[in-house]
């Protein structure tokens, strides 16, 4: 019976040469071993056993469709690269924080689609770049190219299939900056972002939903405050940093233009 | 109009898939793995200038994972050693039935058994097909760390092989 020695002074030879790594007179080398050592022998026998089917079988875990969420990010992280970038690079940061927008409404979006978030263990990428989001987001969306509120209205009616219109909400001292268009759990989503007098932007969201209508509700989200509510087919969200009543007067605004 | 980053954005999603599969090894939970990857693709993006065009962006991109996992993840609890998936977070494999899949789900089971250690280092050598020093690189560790490595995760399949004797599994290269 032939003891299995679990170590070997030159397993790291003999791991190579079993693996087909090694030129020709390294294996001669090692074959030189081989012949005057049983422990080698044995060692190679057991790297003989183990030399599995690896690959073949860890590529049966390959998952290849992308998660929305994950291709959101991406999207929205590049998408907020500024059109006017001479000498003005506000750098990874700036991205980060669009992006940290982009994607925390997607997450509080998920609350109106009857999923579970969990408050406690918020994904760890948030909870990651939410400290640079005070300092960015602003610049951010004003280094953008202001972008007509026709234009964007357009496109918004053609992805969520209704007559809508972008509010303008500049008796609520908020100017109307980009729209973009996210998806949520494989349904659009259109994020207008505003920005106001100081500090940083709102943005207001709207999805397509089966939800019944339903009033103004509003609360806190990671250090965000929202109005949210649903009408005509239709969750919409209004978050940003504005007090609560900054925020509902604004919702009260939008939603009387929206539809 | 020519966008310099568009390269980067196409070649940075189509890793995704691969990022998820090192990321579910390292942590054994699908939900733990995508929080892992998303902000791996983040770091990623605002790092972007610091990567060489001319060097592999995978290898990049997976050392900036296993950086984050190793420094970063207070939160999510690593499971060591004995690490097993929990019964609803098993990913769906691609395979279908048959004595064939079924031997490979026992390479999965065994290989996930490993030290995570050990379970990372056969991963980036056999199924990411990086050589010894380029594992190692990823790892942040001396080539003769990684080869012990997969020196003691060979044994101990070896062992557990072994150890089965009523289903023997024959080796393939």
């Amino acid at each position: 019976m032939t003891s299995m020695s679990h170590q070997h002074p030159q397993e790291e030879l003999l791991i190579a040469y079993a693996d087909g790594r090694l030129d020709d007179q390294q294996r001669a080398d090692v074959e030189h071993i081989l012949a005057q050592d049983s422990s080698a022998r044995e060692f190679l026998e057991l790297l003989e056993r183990s030399n599995l089917p690896f690959k073949e079988a860890f590529d049966t875990t390959l998952e290849h469709r992308v998660p929305d969420a994950m291709q959101n990010a991406i999207d929205a992280a590049f998408v907020a690269r500024p059109q006017r970038a001479v000498g003005r690079w506000y750098g990874g940061l700036a991205l980060t924080a669009t992006l940290v927008l982009g994607v925390v409404l997607g997450y509080l979006m998920s609350d109106f689609t009857n999923r579970q978030p969990s408050e406690q263990n918020p994904p760890i990428w948030l909870a990651q770049i939410a400290s640079y989001h005070e300092l960015y987001v602003r610049e951010t969306v004003d280094a953008a190219e202001q972008m007509p509120r026709e234009h964007f209205a357009s496109r918004a009616r053609q992805v969520l299939g209704a007559d809508i219109s972008v509010p303008n909400l500049s008796d609520n001292q908020l100017e109307f900056r980009r729209g973009q268009v996210l998806r949520i759990d494989g349904k659009p989503l259109v994020q207008l972002a505003y920005l106001p007098a100081d500090g940083a932007p709102l943005a207001l969201c709207i999805v397509r939903s089966a939800n019944q209508d339903r009033d103004f509700y509003s609360g806190v989200s990671h250090n965000l405050q929202f109005v949210a509510w649903a009408r005509d087919g239709f969750n919409i969200v209004l978050v940003g940093s504005l007090d609560e009543q900054a925020m509902k007067a604004a919702a009260t605004e939008a939603n009387r233009q929206l539809l | 109009m020519h966008d310099p980053s568009a390269n980067f954005k196409e070649e940075l999603t189509g890793l995704i898939p691969r990022l998820r599969r090192y990321a579910l090894v390292l942590l054994q939970s699908e939900s733990a793995a995508d929080d892992l990857v998303q902000a791996t693709l983040l770091r990623a993006i605002l790092r972007q200038r610091q990567w060489q065009a001319d060097t592999r962006l995978d290898a990049w991109v997976f050392a900036i994972l296993r950086s984050i996992w190793k420094n970063d993840l207070r939160a999510i609890k690593v499971r060591e050693g004995n690490g097993r998936l929990d019964a609803d977070e098993i990913p769906d494999t691609q395979a279908g039935t048959g004595e064939r899949t079924f031997l490979l789900s026992q390479v999965l089971d065994r290989v996930n058994d490993l030290p995570v250690a050990q379970r990372e280092s056969i991963l980036l050598v056999y199924v990411e097909g990086y050589s010894y020093q380029e594992a190692a690189d990823v790892l942040g560790v001396p080539s003769g760390t990684l080869m012990s490595r997969l020196a003691r995760a060979r044994v101990a399949l070896a062992r557990s092989l072994s150890a089965q004797a009523d289903t023997p599994i024959r080796s393939v290269k």
